[in-house]
């Protein structure tokens, strides 16, 4: 053979095994194994974060390989292309022999056909069957349905067959995967992802999305007219619902009361309840320093001069609940345009020690606050895909799995037997194209009668 | 009477069920066997009253919901489940040897359930991101794969334990001459697994659309999710290689093992050693 020769029968076998069951054993495999990968290391953070847990070499594979969002890195994306391939490429290299045999017309009797078959039996009756039409439809019809006679010059045959539509279950399996995909492939080339906080009062008209184009207008403008929350009487949370009203051009179209688990959906995009917040509007501040008590009303990221002194305050965070301590704010203390101190201030603990910031002592009067809704928006065009997908599948395994493609043989046929007396032999043979122990087990038993009579 | 004095008394009933099943076994005695397919006959009503009850006691306290929200009631049905398919599989082949296997399972579980020091068995109302009928869907078709894995995981232990002792010249098997025969076991793995991995299906694609619907998406690689479909793409590779590359007997029993201690990882080993969206199922 010549180098040429070689090589290209090398290129062969590589093709075949890219189109072989085994790859698609590896792929599965490798798919399960590498999957593991992104449940154990946390998936998302910036590249400095992977550096600072780990080596800066390992942080280096971890940016090579994009492991910080292992799902959507360029190797996963190719496994899952090879394994779509190879699931094309191995259908459709066995759909062209399933089809052969689905549209085949029944092969006719011969001895050869029996010893081929996976049940077969011989039975010898002294006399035949009154009407052998009858006779074999009262022994398996019931299992088989309706018999077919076929034509021959010895004798008489018959044929049975059921679940030929079964041989096309393995390819609703394989299309729906293919289905599956098409549906993330399209949510993902024209779908988005956003997300939204809005105030109570606020109209929004665009929204933060994943990427590179982080804003989005959305075309209408959504108000959150009202957040509220409700608990059970032992204080766990049971709904929280923000009441949204939608406009267009100054004018408003619609109203929905979003819930979790129960979202809306306007103009083909969907809002989903995903989070909340509050917000202080205004806060009252009283300061003591010394003997000296004075009360200072601020709001957030608003420097306010204490009065009487070089000193301002500016509150620059709010937290809902800190270490289940209640509402914090985080305070910046300045003296003339200078940072001296900063701290967070509990405004449920009055007496706590450090509800300080240079030499005064900080207490909270009173905080308004206003409620913030967090809200997933999403426009997902492929969802139905997986939706059909999914049902496909399902139907798919149901006639993989619970149904097979049967056939039965009968030949009736005269015989002397070696007395030379006249004889009736009759041959059934069978066979089915998946769970052939069981097919064999219910042929033994159909045919047990056969012996008694 | 309260569900949880029903259930105490299923934990036992559990435990001396799959006592007297090893006994029968060991002794070679067939009616002890029968007296331990009546105990789990009877707990496994006791218990389907016990969850039937724990639900009527949600309502009387005003919060009504299936008994399927944490982790101490999905251990409840996931014993639940492995009972029921366990005296399906009993039913359907008169053999109680695999009972010795398979209701250690279902005894497990609600030992797991009722002597954890960690366990929240109190009925809680549900959080509002479980107030879904997808609930129900999902948590029953999910745990119903995961007993039918079980099973099948039992029977899969059965068969190497008896195959390299079969085919001996001496017929003196002993205690294996009551395990189902190779073949059938063989086939009961398969047939389990079928069951598991529809089943899983279903539970994964309930999921998906309550995930949608809660979430805005139906897929988020959200541990759990992904351990699922690890557990999945395992047992899809066993099925390919069966159907297709003709492997039986002993490689798929020790394929089936590996894909059940998957599923052992997606049930626990997801809630205790990786965080994520599925966090209730934890406490």
């Amino acid at each position: 053979m010549s180098k040429a020769q070689t090589s290209i029968s090398l290129l062969s076998e590589i093709l075949d095994f890219f189109a072989s069951v085994k790859m698609a054993l590896v792929l599965l495999i490798t798919l399960a194994i590498t999957s593991i990968l992104g449940t154990i290391l946390p998936q998302g953070e910036p590249l400095a974060f992977y550096r600072q847990l780990y080596t800066p070499w390992s942080g280096k594979l971890i940016g090579f390989l994009q492991l910080y969002d292992m799902y959507h890195s360029w190797w996963f994306q190719w496994l899952l292309l090879l394994l779509t391939v190879n699931l094309i490429v191995c259908s459709l290299k066995r759909f062209s022999s399933t089809w052969k045999v689905v549209t085949a017309s029944p092969r006719s009797v011969s001895e050869h056909l029996f010893e081929t078959l996976p049940f077969n039996q011989k039975f010898s009756l002294k006399e035949p069957p009154m009407d052998s039409r009858v006779w074999v439809q009262s022994l398996l019809g019931r299992h088989f349905g309706k018999l077919t006679p076929l034509s021959l010059n010895q004798g008489t045959a018959f044929y049975f067959e059921k679940g030929r539509f079964s041989r096309f279950g393995v390819y609703l399996v394989h299309s729906s995967v293919l289905v599956i995909f098409m549906g993330a492939i399209i949510g993902s080339l024209y779908g988005f992802k956003g997300f939204l906080e809005i105030k109570e009062g606020e109209s929004r008209d665009q929204i933060f999305i994943k990427g590179p184009h982080a804003l989005k207008k959305l075309g209408f403008s959504v108000r959150l007219d009202r957040f509220t929350m409700a608990f059970y009487p032992n204080g766990m949370p049971r709904e929280y619902r923000s009441d949204l009203s939608f406009r267009e051009n100054g004018q408003e179209k619609e109203r929905a009361h979003l819930r979790v688990n129960d979202p809306f959906t306007y103009k083909g995009v969907t809002f989903y309840q995903s989070s909340w917040d509050q917000f202080p509007t205004s806060i009252k501040l009283s300061l003591k320093k010394g003997g000296q008590e004075s009360e200072v009303g601020i709001k957030m990221e608003e420097r306010v001069a204490v009065p009487g002194t070089p000193f301002s305050l500016l509150a620059v965070r709010y937290v809902n609940n800190m270490a289940n301590l209640g509402p914090a704010l985080g305070m910046i203390l300045f003296k003339d345009q200078e940072e001296v101190d900063q701290g967070w201030v509990l405004a449920d603990h009055p007496e706590f020690h450090g509800n300080r910031l240079g030499e005064f002592q900080l207490k909270v009067k009173d905080i308004k606050t206003q409620y913030i809704s967090g809200l997933q928006v999403n426009q997902d065009p492929g969802v139905w895909f997986i939706w059909i997908g999914s049902s496909l599948m399902l139907i798919g395994f149901v006639v993989a799995f619970y149904f097979s493609h049967q056939q039965v043989w009968i030949w009736i046929r005269g015989k002397k037997d070696s007395s030379g007396a006249d004889q009736t032999e009759i041959l059934i043979g069978g066979t089915a194209h998946k769970n052939r122990g069981a097919f064999v087990r219910k042929m033994e038993q159909l045919t047990k009668k056969v012996r008694v009579t | 009477m309260n569900s949880s004095l029903l259930l105490s008394w299923v934990t036992f009933g559990y435990f001396f069920s799959a006592l007297f099943y090893l006994i029968s076994l060991v002794l070679k005695k067939q009616g002890i066997g029968q007296v331990a397919g009546w105990i789990i006959r009877i707990f496994f009503l006791t218990q389907t009253g016990a969850i039937i009850l724990r639900w009527v006691e949600s309502y009387q306290m005003e919060i009504g919901h299936a008994p399927l929200s944490n982790l101490y009631e999905s251990l409840i049905f996931f014993s639940w489940t492995i009972a029921l398919i366990y005296i399906w599989i009993e039913w359907k082949t008169k053999s109680r040897a695999i009972g010795v296997f398979a209701t250690p399972f279902a005894f497990l579980a609600m030992a797991y359930a009722s002597f954890s020091p960690n366990m929240n068995t109190r009925i809680q109302p549900l959080l509002p991101a479980l107030q879904s009928n997808w609930l129900i869907a999902h948590v029953i078709t999910c745990f119903l794969g995961y007993a039918a894995f079980a099973v099948s995981c039992s029977l899969s232990i059965m068969y190497l334990i008896k195959k390299p002792r079969t085919g001996k010249k001496k017929d003196n098997q002993g205690l294996l001459s009551f395990f189902p025969g190779i073949p059938v076991l063989d086939e009961l793995v398969y047939q389990t697994i079928i069951i598991g991995f529809l089943l899983l299906t279903v539970g994964i694609a309930t999921g998906a659309i309550w995930a949608h619907s809660a979430w805005g998406t139906y897929w988020s690689w959200d541990p759990k999710e992904t351990w699922s479909l690890i557990t999945w793409l395992l047992y899809a590779a066993l099925l390919h290689a069966r159907m297709v590359k003709g492997w039986y007997g002993t490689r798929i029993a020790w394929l089936s093992i590996i894909g059940f201690a998957c599923v052992l990882f997606t049930y626990f080993g997801v809630n205790f050693l990786l965080s994520g969206l599925h966090s209730y199922g934890a406490t």
